[in-house]
């Protein structure tokens, strides 16, 4: 991984002392952040499409929202914004023709919501693709470094980096030293799927002075109903994307059959907008704020739902 | 067919044999599970120990033999109905409509359990009426009509669950597809009643009609020649195992195999006879159903995951059924 950041560097070092970007001259080749080697049309970009809701929050936010050009059909942050692109379709098939008629120097996908395939077929008709893979929490400098260096903008990527990890940090120091909520994440119930470690919601219950009780399995699983029984969870956390309030409104109360559980005894069943805890977006210092209010309720307004 | 007494015997003997293993089943799946657990603190209602043993355990396992008699019963139902061993409920398109029903439901943020089994069953039902409409002939239903309509629906239905997964929003597709695997899950008390007694309803309907069933085994010539109405029994026949084929599917998503497996092993065992077929197959489906569950909660516990129960019912049908073929074989099957 950090191999990979190195090669980039190195490569656009080798470019700058190449000379200015003639336009005619081929942009460097660099290497993606799964390894493949990359060779944008221009660089930095001037026209981007964005094919996973996260990437394109991102570049909004490190200041390249105006190279966009395309987004998939998923992206719905910044709201404004991105309401006035147009979308290609779906991340895992998206328009190869809408994507070439936008003409962009560079399309933009993440390891988890797009597919190879679709790079590959990009690359087949002379689209270049870079492909972001970020994890966990821990990758998010990465990718952040790398979309500001491919759209030019280094300083601004670093500031928003500099704010996330300030503000992770600070919602951490709030919750220092009390005690520490035990939290179930419940992405599905019949079947029930569970949070496990290595999301995104997990590293921000822990930023949010929370205990997974499902972090003895990896990503998102199916879980015995019975262990959650048993492990007694005082929060459950249900991670939504419906498109009405009754909804969440049903899933939460979905809980109520469960009353021995100390969470459903004590109405703590939340729904939260899954963009913000479990999307390597811009809004993650956001959901790391909501869940340390919904774990340690005098810090502030609890509420419910969203 | 079965006036003989020796057969007679042979069938309670089974029957007796079924329902002992069920109640065996249902002491495993309440007794074993990843949890240790505290015997006394079960016996309290409002502990989690209770909850555990009684609700996440037995309320499932009982859901499992709900479901699994439903699909044994009407397993039998469909393969005389068409004449045509490899005929499941699925084939008539009942659980495509049931499959759409639950992705709208899904797609409309219409969740937590009981709204996607109230649509499920609603889909069922809306694809039965359409199979048993386009099955009509002057008035007649035609089984192969029928069989074809359904098999047309399915593909149309599979086509619609598609559209509503790319259309939906983001993490919608992997909930229906969630569903469409088929599962299990411990139910609330009145969906496990509710189903309980839809199901215990189509069986009955259909142990009214074995006499009927029997006939129909004949040949159409046949049936009527002791004198049965073949095309009122077909009628009554397709909406009662269509009923009950929609309460099972509606709460547990599509399961495979076993209304294919179930009804063939108790052929082989008890004969063709409906009387006791149609019982026999309902306790058959009830006992493979819910023992697969629990072994399914039991037997991945070291990876970690908990794979559906359709994926077990197959896994271990398969085998179990090719060895009884090949033991049988020459035999009549059907």
């Amino acid at each position: 991984m950090a191999t990979s950041r190195r090669t980039l560097v190195l490569t656009l070092a080798f470019a700058s002392a190449c000379g200015r970007g003639a336009k005619t001259a081929p942009a460097p080749a660099l290497t993606d952040e799964v390894g493949r080697p990359v060779t944008p049309r221009t660089l930095p970009t001037r026209r981007v499409v964005s094919l996973a809701p996260n990437v394109t929050e991102l570049l909004f936010a490190i200041g390249a929202g105006d190279q966009v050009v395309g987004i998939d059909r998923y992206s719905d942050q910044p709201a404004g914004p991105v309401q006035r692109l147009p979308s290609v379709g779906s991340d895992y098939e998206p328009s190869l023709e809408k994507i070439v008629a936008l003409a962009p120097d560079l399309v933009l996908l993440s390891r988890s919501a797009n597919r190879r395939e679709t790079a590959d077929a990009l690359e087949r008709l002379g689209v270049p693709s870079f492909i972001t893979e970020t994890p966990a929490v821990a990758d998010m400098p990465r990718t952040m470094r790398d979309l500001g260096t491919l759209t030019g903008h280094v300083a601004d990527a670093a500031a928003q980096l500099a704010h996330l990890q300030d503000g992770l940090a600070a919602v951490r120091a709030r919750v220092a030293g009390r005690p520490r909520p035990r939290v179930l994440v419940v992405v599905w119930p019949e079947p029930l799927y569970v949070g496990g470690r290595e999301t995104f919601t997990h590293d921000l219950i822990d930023v949010a002075g929370g205990k997974n009780v499902a972090a003895d399995v990896r990503g998102y699983t199916t879980f015995p109903l019975e262990r959650v029984l048993a492990a007694a969870p005082d929060v459950i956390i249900l991670p939504t994307h419906a498109a009405s309030g009754t909804g969440d409104a049903a899933a939460v109360a979905y809980w109520s059959r469960w009353p021995s559980i100390p969470a459903v005894r004590d109405h703590r069943v939340f729904a939260v907008e899954d963009a913000i805890i479990s999307r390597p977006g811009a809004r993650l210092v956001q959901g790391a704020e909501r869940l340390a209010a919904l774990l340690h309720p005098p810090l502030g307004a609890a509420g419910s739902g969203r | 067919m079965s006036a003989i007494p020796s057969s007679r015997l042979r069938a309670l003997a089974v029957m007796a044999g079924l329902a002992g293993a069920l109640v065996l089943a249902l002491v495993l799946a309440a007794t074993a599970g990843v949890e240790h657990v505290d015997w006394a603190a079960a016996l309290r209602p409002d502990t989690a120990e209770h909850a555990i043993v009684f609700r996440a355990r037995l309320g499932r396992a009982l859901l499992g033999a709900v479901v699994g008699a439903s699909l044994g019963a009407a397993g039998v139902a469909f393969q005389t109905l068409v004449r045509n061993p490899l005929a499941d409920p699925y084939v008539l398109g009942v659980s495509s409509g049931a499959s759409v029903g639950a992705a709208t439901s899904i797609a409309l943020g219409l969740v937590g359990g009981t709204p996607i089994a109230g649509c499920a069953f609603a889909g069922a039902l809306g694809a039965m009426a359409l199979v048993y409409r386009l099955g009509l002939v002057r008035g007649r239903l035609v089984p192969y009509v029928a069989l074809l309509a359904g098999v047309v629906l399915n593909a149309l239905s599979w086509a619609l669950i598609l559209t509503i997964a790319t259309l939906a929003r983001l993490g919608t597709t992997a909930e229906i597809l969630l569903w469409l695997m088929g599962s299990l899950s411990p139910p609330a008390w009145s969906r496990l009643a509710l189903t309980a007694a839809a199901v215990l309803a189509g069986v009955a309907a259909l142990q009214l009609l074995a006499p009927r069933l029997n006939a129909l085994v004949l040949g159409d010539e046949g049936a009527h020649s002791v004198g049965v109405d073949v095309a009122r029994t077909r009628k009554l026949l397709l909406v009662a195992a269509s009923f009950l084929t929609a309460a099972g599917v509606a709460v547990a998503g599509p399961i495979g195999f076993v209304a294919i497996i179930v009804p063939h092993v108790l052929r082989l065992l008890v004969g063709t006879d409906h009387r006791v077929l149609l019982p026999a197959s309902a306790l058959g489906g009830a006992l493979f159903l819910s023992l697969c569950d629990t072994l399914t909660r039991l037997a991945f516990v070291p990876l970690g995951a908990e794979p559906p129960v359709s994926v077990l019912t197959a896994l271990l049908g398969g085998p179990f059924f090719l060895v009884l073929l090949w033991q049988r074989r020459g035999e009549r099957l059907f």
